[in-house]
């Protein structure tokens, strides 16, 4: 088992828990989707497996463990060493997630250098093979911009090229779609399946997209208000739920001749 | 060029407004130049020499007339004669300025040593000791007036341990800690808060989470990339407080005895010596708008996203 995660309470503050008994396993190379509605905590999962959660966020129960190992025992230099490497995020705006004051060649090949001890023009040289992965031409060009230069598309293609550049096992995509238009989604969706296969990377997207989720998942796992209310495999939820949220959410997807495409 | 041909005209504009503006405030103000240059030796002086005083000076002329004369001047490069000191004015302001300037410099650095490592080590620890520390501190600089935290250093390091002199009329390096000394704490208290909201403000932006998820540490992150974008809006402020510095703080070069610009106007108002103190508060104008363009210029060189605009 790649990712085991049982229990999970997260709390922001001393409050209430904000997320409250999750529990998920991923083997290697399978893909989970969550759905769910704004607020309903799911981002704050995926990035509690990171140890990444914003403010004073924090696991209040339970326990995540990663390749057997319990990430609660992780020392911030083990963190440190898992971020990027094993485990690498994608985010909603990857342009947003970059220095702005900083070209992006310059961000990635701190990176790069970072998790491995490649010279400066190795770890470019890798950089722009990882970019041309991604279907970017003028990689070189790409690497003398800074964020704000590049369209949504192409800082989204920069995002995951930069996430899968050590073929990490475990990719965590947090609706890595959402701030695109449709057609860019939906290349986006299709190339990031392709490196997502052919690495054989394990990967949790976090979407509110059903039609996305049905496309790419093996297992499905919907929330709202901070509750897991259906996880399973993908095919039984989508033709089967069994919760009413789910029914509706379902329900809300549009059908084109009589035939829904989730 | 179009935009810096227009910052010219506008900065043309200021002056003249600030130069006439001055001009009328000085003319309204109580006193009498002539007697006050006339009547120092308790000497009772004849009608006719305050008469041919007065139009020696031009002071006999209309007021718009008075105006228009200075303006012509000063467009000749020529700022006229300090009443008091029957030098030129721009040799006065020359000579004052040089004290000022290195009080200035001085300052800045004492600023920088002490406000960017406790701003910045307040917001890394924010709410826990280090912070509430240098949080009172800043507390306590901000609340004392700089005079009385000049008077207290002058007290122990000049009277008591006998460190370093009390007054000076010349520029010497041991003279100029104690003044820019007092001015750094006091300057200080206000930076350390601003430096702390800064960091914490940008550690809040998505690039640091990005940074995070990528495996960089904390230091890396601190001083690679937040660092380089706090630095921008602090610019701003340390060219406001140049801006401030380099018209005299006449409050501190007076409790120091300090011969800088702040100084000599303060004399310059008490004498009512017209053009030194129109010659002054052209200097300030002109400093303010000099470093108000360098700030803009180095804004659009700092940030790539300025600097792809101006192009």
């Amino acid at each position: 088992m790649l990712l085991e995660i049982n229990d999970l309470d997260i709390t922001y503050g001393d409050n209430t828990p904000t997320v409250e008994n999750v529990k998920l396993s991923l083997n290697e190379g399978e893909i989970l989707t969550i759905v769910g509605e704004s607020g309903s905590g799911k981002t704050t999962v995926i990035r509690s497996i990171l140890g990444l959660l914003s403010g004073d966020g924090h696991v209040s129960k339970g326990t995540l463990s990663f390749k057997g190992r319990d990430l609660k025992d992780l020392s911030l230099k083990e963190w440190r060493e898992l971020r990027g490497k094993d485990i690498s995020m994608i985010f909603q705006d990857s342009g947003n997630m970059l220095n702005p004051v900083q070209t992006i060649g310059h961000q990635f090949r701190e990176y790069i250098q970072l998790h491995s001890d490649m010279s400066d023009s190795e770890a470019d040289a890798k950089a722009v093979e990882i970019l041309k992965r991604m279907h970017l031409p003028n990689a070189e060009n790409i690497l003398s911009s800074y964020a704000f230069e590049l369209s949504g598309g192409m800082r989204q293609r920069v995002g995951i090229a930069m996430a899968i550049t050590f073929h990490p096992q475990l990719l965590l995509a947090d609706e890595p779609t959402s701030a695109l238009d449709v057609t860019t989604q939906a290349q986006i969706v299709k190339e990031l399946m392709q490196v997502v296969k052919e690495s054989g990377t394990a990967m949790i997207m976090v979407t509110h997209n059903l039609g996305v989720a049905s496309y790419m998942s093996d297992k499905l796992m919907v929330m709202a208000g901070g509750r897991v209310l259906e996880y399973g495999n993908a095919k039984d939820i989508l033709t089967n739920p069994q919760s009413n949220y789910t029914k509706t959410l379902l329900a809300s997807v549009p059908t084109i001749g009589g035939k829904r495409y989730v | 060029m179009k935009r810096i041909i227009g910052r010219l005209m506008q900065m043309l504009g200021t002056l003249i407004g600030v130069s006439f503006l001055t001009f009328c405030l000085t003319w309204l103000a109580p006193g009498d130049p002539v007697s006050m240059l006339l009547e120092t030796a308790d000497t009772v002086v004849s009608a006719e020499l305050v008469e041919q005083t007065r139009h020696d000076l031009g002071l006999d002329q209309p007021f718009l007339v008075q105006y228009v004369n200075w303006a012509g001047g000063v467009l000749h490069g020529d700022m006229g004669m300090s009443y008091s000191a029957k030098k030129p004015v721009v040799d006065k302001l020359l000579e004052g300025f040089a004290g000022t300037l290195l009080l200035a410099v001085v300052t800045i650095i004492f600023v920088l040593i002490i406000s960017l490592p406790l701003g910045i080590w307040s917001a890394v620890k924010r709410n826990k000791l280090p912070d509430y520390i240098v949080r009172g501190l800043s507390f306590i600089g901000v609340s004392m007036p700089s005079f009385w935290i000049g008077l207290l250093l002058l007290y122990f390091f000049g009277l008591k341990l006998r460190l370093f002199p009390i007054a000076q009329s010349e520029v010497t390096a041991a003279g100029i800690v104690l003044p820019a000394l007092t001015l750094a704490i006091y300057m200080s208290s206000k930076y350390m808060r601003q430096v702390r909201t800064v960091i914490l403000e940008e550690l809040n932006h998505d690039y640091v989470v990005g940074a995070r998820a990528r495996g960089l540490s904390e230091t890396t992150i601190l001083w690679k990339h937040v660092l380089p974008n706090a630095i921008l809006p602090l610019i701003t402020l340390l060219g406001m407080s140049i801006g401030w510095l380099l018209g005299g703080v006449a409050v501190i070069e007076m409790v120091f005895s300090w011969p800088g610009i702040g100084n000599m106007a303060v004399r310059a108002i008490s004498m009512r010596d017209y053009p030194l103190i129109e010659g002054f508060v052209l200097w300030i104008a002109i400093v303010y708008m000099v470093i108000n363009l360098l700030v803009d210029m180095s804004y659009s060189w700092l940030d790539p996203r300025l600097k792809k605009e101006a192009r």
